[in-house]
């Protein structure tokens, strides 16, 4: 039930056509410099690789729209600088997050054992119940592998974040990664209706504006 | 009554002398700027870039004289007029120009097709016919700007003919060049408003501090700095494996491949990678801090081209000789300090020279446009979404790298350029956008065409009334800080 796309975009202006997607998150793309945020984000707008990429600085925002389950999603996506200099700037953005994509290279065993660091930046910056993905990067450079996929495994499920292993270069698992994660946006919406339905002052939907 | 156009000096003219001024002075009084529209924008440039037509020879006579400025009238006149019939071609030719651009890129369709898609509205049939301005801003999400592309424009070949204006600069600054003691005040006020491509190697080791202005002296000064650099390579070049550099020392290496990528020219990584590792661990407060290696492209082009006849861009490095490149080597590296020693808060711990600059544009911004202000309120856009780059960066990833150089011709000249004169260029900037932003209508589309401003095509006119504006704006402010705080 996935369709890439724009299934039911009109053209802009038409009145009677309802543009606005049924769900819209903000992901924010964290990890160590050169894991490939960058890349792995021009692979999900343009479905291709583009190596010839500049370092990002500051921010850099894009949306991608999926249609899942029949539902459509808008997905803004907030591509981060990964160089620790930036992380001030960065956290700034932590608090508006509805979910994060956290990146490391699996051939680099330093990116992967900064992880745990960039966790602390989630606690410690975003809210509650913000849905995390871990994704480790580059499974087409297989023969310098430094993380094996049992250790990115272990690691997720010790902290309870989905994980997949992708590649932004051969496009493995790029576009399944995404839907997995707008499911489980959708399964964090839900769960915060919910909850805010059984108080009796309900918190207020977390604003889907930065 | 008529003012002394005397601003035929550069910096350009004093804008309270100007008459457009002068009319709206009691109104700006009351509300400052508010009721600037951006039209006085471009009577202000028309005015100012009139004013740089005339030979900077000629000042003396226009303050004195009031028949010589009668001449001006009607130089101005027609000058004013030219230039709308100018501006009106290039409206009719500008269109194809940028087919042209887009028709390079044989991924276009597709690019285009998918962010049509990203922006919820548009089918991809609608894509394909629109207008050339909003095909730029939907290039990739990252689109590289082509950095040197169009430097022609600014080399030997294929560049126009000299006008005599050019080549009356041109003497003048050779003349201050070769004077026994370079007045360096002198060649602040003529490389404002551009250093002609020529003299501009030496004009900018001059500019920046670098050379001194004693001609004696400034031989035995390069020679001297120059070991000097390749001394600091001796003593700590190795050191980059060390586990305390390590970090630093990945950082650039992965960085390089990365900086300017499209160009050949700067895959020489051992040259880059010297320079920024060098600079990074003799400023610990800072290091390095990505950015820092697009601010070394400007110098080690001018430096380069001292040495070279034909495109600069497609220059094999390696045909020059090993004392050539290191001179242009250390030369980029000691130029390169100057300028940071002046922004080194932007890249400390937290970056507060850089929020402090955004907070600022922001308050400028308040002031000088209210309307683009409150656009970007109702749709809940953010300065740090956009402007961080702008300051970490000096525009460097907004303009083509021709448009950066022009630019630091005047950074250079202007006391405190990089670190408070950019703020109003960026202010500027953001308001030659004006009418595109107001047209966006929603979070999406305004960030969209922030990320990719579309000046592929721009060059030094461009630049120059960006200048202007600049100039203008910081003439408002500069008496009156407060004026921009809330």
């Amino acid at each position: 039930a996935v369709t890439a796309d724009g299934a039911g975009a009109a053209p802009r202006g038409s009145p009677e056509a309802s543009l606005d997607p049924d769900h819209l998150y903000n992901v924010l793309f964290v990890g160590d410099s050169h894991v490939g945020k960058t890349s792995f984000l021009y692979r999900l707008h343009a479905d291709t690789f583009n190596p010839h990429l500049t370092a990002t600085v500051g921010l850099d925002y894009q949306v991608k729209n999926l249609v899942v389950d029949n539902k459509r999603f808008a997905l803004r996506l907030w591509d981060s600088a990964g160089q620790e200099r930036y992380h001030s700037i960065t956290k700034q953005f932590f608090r508006k997050a509805d979910g994060v994509v956290l990146m490391y290279d699996i051939t680099s065993e330093y990116s992967f054992s900064d992880v745990r660091y960039w966790l602390s930046c989630i606690q410690e910056g975003a809210e509650d119940g913000v849905a995390i993905l871990l994704l480790g990067n580059k499974t087409d450079c297989a023969a310098e592998r430094q993380v094996p996929a049992k250790e990115g495994e272990r690691l997720a499920k010790e902290h309870q974040l989905m994980f997949y292993e992708c590649s932004a270069a051969s496009g493995h698992n790029v576009s399944e990664s995404m839907v997995s994660l707008i499911r489980l946006l959708k399964d964090c919406e839900d769960e915060l209706k919910n909850k805010a339905r059984e108080v009796p002052k309900p918190p207020q939907k977390k604003g889907c504006c930065w | 009554s008529i003012q002394p156009v005397y601003g035929a000096q550069h910096p350009p003219l004093d804008p309270r002398l100007t008459k457009n001024f002068i009319k709206d002075r009691s109104k700006a009084h009351a509300l400052p700027m508010k009721s600037k529209k951006a039209s006085s924008f471009h009577e202000f440039a028309r005015n100012t870039s009139d004013a740089w037509d005339i030979g900077d020879d000629e000042d003396e006579d226009f303050s004195s004289s009031s028949s010589s400025l009668q001449t001006l009238n009607s130089k101005v006149a027609k000058a004013t007029a030219a230039q709308v019939l100018e501006n009106h071609s290039k409206l009719r030719v500008k269109p194809e120009r940028a087919q042209a651009v887009l028709s390079d890129m044989p991924t276009n369709c597709k690019v285009i097709k998918s962010s049509s898609e990203a922006q919820l509205s548009r089918t991809s049939e609608e894509a394909c016919v629109r207008t050339p301005l909003q095909k730029q801003q939907s290039l990739p999400l990252r689109p590289v700007i082509p950095l040197v592309a169009r430097i022609s424009d600014q080399n030997a070949s294929g560049a126009p003919p000299m006008t005599v204006r050019e080549k009356t600069r041109l003497e003048k600054f050779r003349q201050l060049l070769s004077s026994h003691n370079t007045e360096l005040d002198e060649l602040r006020k003529c490389s404002w408003p551009g250093v002609p491509r020529e003299v501009r190697p030496v004009t900018w080791r001059l500019l920046s501090g670098y050379l001194p202005a004693n001609m004696e002296r400034r031989k035995l000064t390069l020679q001297r700095k120059r070991e000097e650099y390749f001394g600091f390579i001796q003593q700590y070049y190795d050191s980059r494996n060390e586990e305390h550099h390590q970090d630093t020392y990945r950082q650039i290496h992965i960085d390089i491949p990365r900086t300017n990528p499209l160009i050949p020219l700067f895959q020489q990584p051992l040259i880059f990678e010297r320079i920024l590792f060098i600079w990074a661990i003799r400023h610990p407060a800072s290091g390095y801090v990505q950015g820092i290696n697009d601010l070394v492209t400007p110098f080690f082009v001018v430096f380069l081209s001292e040495y070279v006849e034909e495109d600069v861009e497609n220059f094999d490095v390696t045909n020059l000789s090993q004392d050539v490149l290191r001179s242009i080597e250390a030369d980029s590296f000691w130029c390169m300090s100057k300028l940071l020693d002046g922004i080194q808060d932007n890249y400390t711990f937290a970056q507060p020279g850089i929020q402090k600059k955004v907070k600022a544009l922001e308050e400028l911004v308040s002031r000088i446009d209210e309307q683009v202000h409150n656009h970007f309120r109702k749709y809940e856009v953010e300065y740090l979404q956009f402007a961080f780059r702008w300051m970490n960066n000096l525009l460097m990833r907004e303009l083509p790298l021709r448009c950066t150089i022009r630019l630091w011709d005047t950074y250079q000249s202007e006391p405190e350029g990089f670190s408070h004169f950019h703020l109003y260029v960026c202010a500027a900037f953001l308001i030659k956008w004006r009418k595109e932003i107001l047209d966006e209508e929603d979070f999406q589309g305004l960030l969209m065409l922030l990320q990719n401003l579309p000046t592929i095509h721009w060059g030094n006119e461009e630049i120059g009334l960006l200048l202007a504006e600049a100039y203008r704006l910081k003439y408002m402010f500069a008496d009156a800080p407060n004026h921009y705080r809330r």
